[in-house]
C-alpha cells in the first residue's frame, strides 16, 4: 500500500439495494487526517454505502482504492488491517468482558496459532483508558448500557489500529459531553496515525464541528445524485432543507454551528 | 486501573487452557476407568491389570472378556456420542448465535431416525446404518437450502430467524413420519424402536466412524477457533475483522451437521447432551472458543460415560435406557442455567 495515496479513494461508484439506486457516479477521495461526514434523511442508503466503503457489500459499479491498492486485490483479513468498521448497532447475545471485547480488535494482528501477547494487551489496555472505560474492564458486555457499549466497541477500534475508520451513527446512544469526548478521543487517535475517518451521523452539531468534507446522501431535488465537497459548501441552510425537505435554521454561538428544522408556523396537530 | 499486563489472566492464557484442556483429558480417562470398571459383575483394577499383562486364572479370563468385549466398545461409543453432541452444539450455539441451541435443531436426528425406523420395517436390519446416514444427511441439505433466501442462507436470529424456522419445520416433519413408523411397525420390534429413539448405547460395537468423526470434526474447527470468536460478537464484526463468514458458516454448519448425524447413527437420539454441555462449559470456562471446543470433545465424552454408567448401574441387572437418563439430569441443569442466564 501505498503512504502517499489517498486512504480512500472512490471513483464512479453505483451502489444499489435491490432496485434503487442509492448513489450514482459517486467519486471523492479521503486523505490521511482528513474527516468525512455522511449525512441524508432516514432511508437514503448511507450504511449501505459505509458497507460499500468498507468492503462488506458488492458496489453495482466502480472502484474503490485503499491506500492505492483496489478493493478486490485485498482478502478479508489484509482489509481488517487496513480498516475499522463501526455497526450502527452491538448486539450481544453471549457473555464476553469488556477488555475481551476491546482485545478482540486486535484479531487481524495475529498469526493463525498465535495467542495475544503483551503488545495486544497494551493496546487493549491504552484504548481502555483513552475511552475512561477502565472502570468496566471486568464488566460483562450484556450489561453494559447503550452509550458504555458504543464507547466499548469504538475502543476496540482504536486497539485495532486502521488507517481508515469507518463510523455509523458513532454517536448513537452517547450524552452530549460523551459525544463529543469520545469523537475528540477518535478523531485525535486517528490523526496521530495519519488515518482517515467517513462517518455516517445525525447530528448536525458535530458534523459541523468535525467534519472536513461532506457527503450528501438521498437529496430528491437532486433525483437522488449525492453532492460531495467541502463541509463550508455542503453543510447551509439551503442544501440541508432541500436534502431533508423540510426548511432549517441556522443557530450560532461560542464558536459552533448547528442546523434544526425550522418551527412550524401552524402546529400539525391543533390545540383543542 | 488494574494492570492486565501483568495480571495473570491475560499473561497466561495459553497456560489456562492447556491446564484446563490437561485437567478434562485426566478426567475423561479416570471415567473411562470407572465405566470399565463398574456393572453388575464387580471387577477389581488389580484384576484388570493382571489380565492386560496376560497372566491370570479363569476368573480373570471372564473378568477381561466382559470389560473388552462389553463394556470397552460401549464406554468409547458413549464418550465419542457425548463429544460429537456436545461439540455440535457448541457450533449451532455460535452459527445461530443463539446459547441454548441445540445440534438437533436441523433435523438431523429425526431424518436419521425415519431412515433407521425403515430398514427395521422393512425387516432388513443391516441397512439400519445406511439408512440413517442417508436420512441425516438428506434432512441436513433440505433444512440448508429450504433456509436460502435469493441465494443465500439467512442466519440472523430475532430479525430472520430462516434457519432456525426451516429446521424446527423439517424436524416436525420428520416426528410425524417417525410416529407413522412406528404406529406400522409389528410389536416385536417395537420395544426396540423406541430405546433407539430415545438414545441407546446397549448394542454398540467398537465404534470407530464415531471416534473418526469426531476426530476429524475438532481437527477442522478447532484452527479456526479465533475466528469463531468474533462470531460470537456478532456477523458484520467478525466480517469487518477480517473472518471469511460465509466459508465460516458453512464449515460450522457441515461439521455440526456430520457430527449430529454420526452420533445419531451411533446411538440414536440422546436427548440434552448438545445443550446442556457446551452451555455449561461455557459458563465455567468462558467463552473462547479455543478452550471450549476441545472442552466440549472431553467434558461431552465424560458426560455421557458417566450417565451411561450410572444407566447401567443403578438398577442392575437391569439397565435403564442412557436417553431416558441423560433427559433425566438434562431437564432440572437446563431449568437451572435458564434461571441463571
Amino acid at each position: 500500500m501505498n503512504a502517499a495515496a489517498p486512504v480512500l479513494q472512490v471513483r464512479e461508484l453505483t451502489v444499489k439495494r435491490g432496485a434503487r439506486v442509492l448513489c450514482e457516479a459517486l467519486s471523492f477521495e479521503v486523505r490521511p487526517n482528513d474527516c468525512c461526514v455522511i449525512i441524508g434523511p432516514n432511508g437514503a442508503g448511507k450504511s449501505t454505502l459505509l458497507l460499500t466503503l468498507a468492503g462488506l457489500l458488492s458496489p453495482e459499479r466502480g472502484n474503490i482504492e485503499w491506500s492505492g491498492a483496489p478493493l478486490s486485490s485485498l482478502n478479508a483479513l489484509e482489509r481488517a488491517r487496513h480498516r475499522a468498521f463501526l455497526a450502527s448497532q452491538q448486539n450481544d447475545v453471549f457473555s464476553a468482558t469488556v477488555f475481551d471485547a476491546v482485545l478482540a480488535g486486535r484479531h487481524p494482528h495475529l498469526a493463525a496459532w498465535q495467542w495475544e501477547g503483551v503488545d495486544d494487551v497494551a493496546a487493549a489496555e491504552t484504548a481502555l483508558t483513552h475511552l475512561k472505560l477502565e472502570p468496566l474492564a471486568m464488566r460483562d458486555v450484556r450489561t453494559l448500557s447503550a452509550g458504555e457499549r458504543q464507547r466499548v466497541a469504538l475502543a476496540a477500534m482504536l486497539a485495532q489500529a486502521p488507517s481508515l475508520y469507518l463510523l455509523d451513527e458513532p454517536a448513537s446512544h452517547l450524552d452530549p459531553t460523551q459525544q463529543t469526548e469520545a469523537l475528540d478521543t477518535v478523531l485525535a487517535h486517528a490523526r496521530k496515525h495519519r488515518a482517515a475517518v467517513v462517518m455516517v451521523l445525525h447530528e448536525l452539531h458535530l458534523a459541523t464541528r468535525y467534519a472536513d468534507h461532506v457527503i450528501l446522501l438521498g437529496d430528491k431535488s437532486t433525483n437522488g445524485k449525492a453532492q460531495t465537497g467541502s463541509a463550508a459548501e455542503m453543510l447551509t441552510t439551503e442544501r440541508l432543507s432541500a436534502l431533508f425537505g423540510a426548511p432549517m435554521v441556522t443557530l450560532e454561538g461560542d464558536a459552533l454551528k448547528s442546523f434544526v428544522p425550522a418551527r412550524d408556523q401552524e402546529p400539525l396537530i391543533p390545540d383543542p | 486501573m488494574p494492570d492486565f499486563t501483568a495480571s495473570p489472566p491475560f499473561h497466561q492464557r495459553r497456560q489456562r487452557a492447556w491446564a484446563i484442556l490437561s485437567a478434562l483429558a485426566a478426567l475423561a480417562l479416570a471415567v473411562l476407568l470407572l465405566a470399565l470398571l463398574t456393572g453388575s459383575v464387580k471387577i477389581a483394577f488389580s484384576d484388570l491389570w493382571a489380565g492386560l499383562q496376560g497372566h491370570g486364572d479363569d476368573n480373570t479370563a471372564t473378568a477381561i472378556a466382559i470389560v473388552r468385549d462389553l463394556r470397552l466398545p460401549r464406554a468409547l461409543a458413549a464418550f465419542a456420542c457425548g463429544g460429537l453432541l456436545a461439540l455440535a452444539g457448541a457450533m449451532m450455539q455460535l452459527l445461530l448465535r443463539n446459547p441454548l441451541a441445540d445440534p438437533y435443531v436441523l433435523g438431523v436426528s429425526g431424518g436419521a431416525a425415519v431412515g433407521a425406523l425403515l430398514s427395521w420395517l422393512i425387516v432388513m436390519p443391516w441397512l439400519q446404518t445406511p439408512l440413517a446416514v442417508l436420512g441425516a444427511l438428506f434432512s441436513a441439505l433440505l433444512v440448508w437450502f429450504g433456509a436460502r433466501h435469493r441465494g443465500e442462507v439467512s442466519w440472523e436470529t430475532g430479525t430472520a430467524p430462516r434457519l432456525l424456522l426451516t429446521g424446527v419445520v423439517v424436524a416436525a416433519g420428520w416426528g410425524a413420519l417417525i410416529v407413522l413408523l412406528l404406529s406400522l411397525a409389528p410389536d416385536a420390534q417395537l420395544r426396540s424402536a423406541l430405546t433407539w429413539l430415545m438414545g441407546d448405547l446397549s448394542g454398540a460395537a467398537m465404534p470407530w466412524t464415531a471416534w473418526t468423526v469426531l476426530a476429524l470434526t475438532l481437527l477442522l474447527i478447532w484452527p479456526q477457533a479465533r475466528n469463531l470468536n468474533q462470531l460470537a460478537f456478532s456477523n458484520v464484526h467478525a466480517e469487518a475483522l477480517g473472518v471469511p463468514l460465509k466459508r465460516t458458516q458453512a464449515w460450522l454448519y457441515g461439521l455440526a451437521a456430520l457430527a449430529t448425524a454420526a452420533a445419531v447413527v451411533t446411538a440414536g437420539c440422546l436427548p440434552f447432551v448438545g445443550l446442556i454441555v457446551p452451555h455449561a462449559l461455557r459458563l465455567l470456562l468462558g467463552n473462547d472458543q479455543r478452550i471450549l471446543l476441545p472442552a466440549c470433545a472431553l467434558g461431552g465424552g465424560a458426560f455421557l460415560v458417566l450417565a451411561d454408567t450410572a444407566a447401567r448401574v443403578l438398577v442392575a441387572p437391569q439397565a435403564l435406557p442412557t436417553g431416558v437418563f441423560t433427559a433425566l439430569i438434562g431437564v432440572p441443569v437446563f431449568l437451572l442455567l435458564l434461571r441463571r442466564a
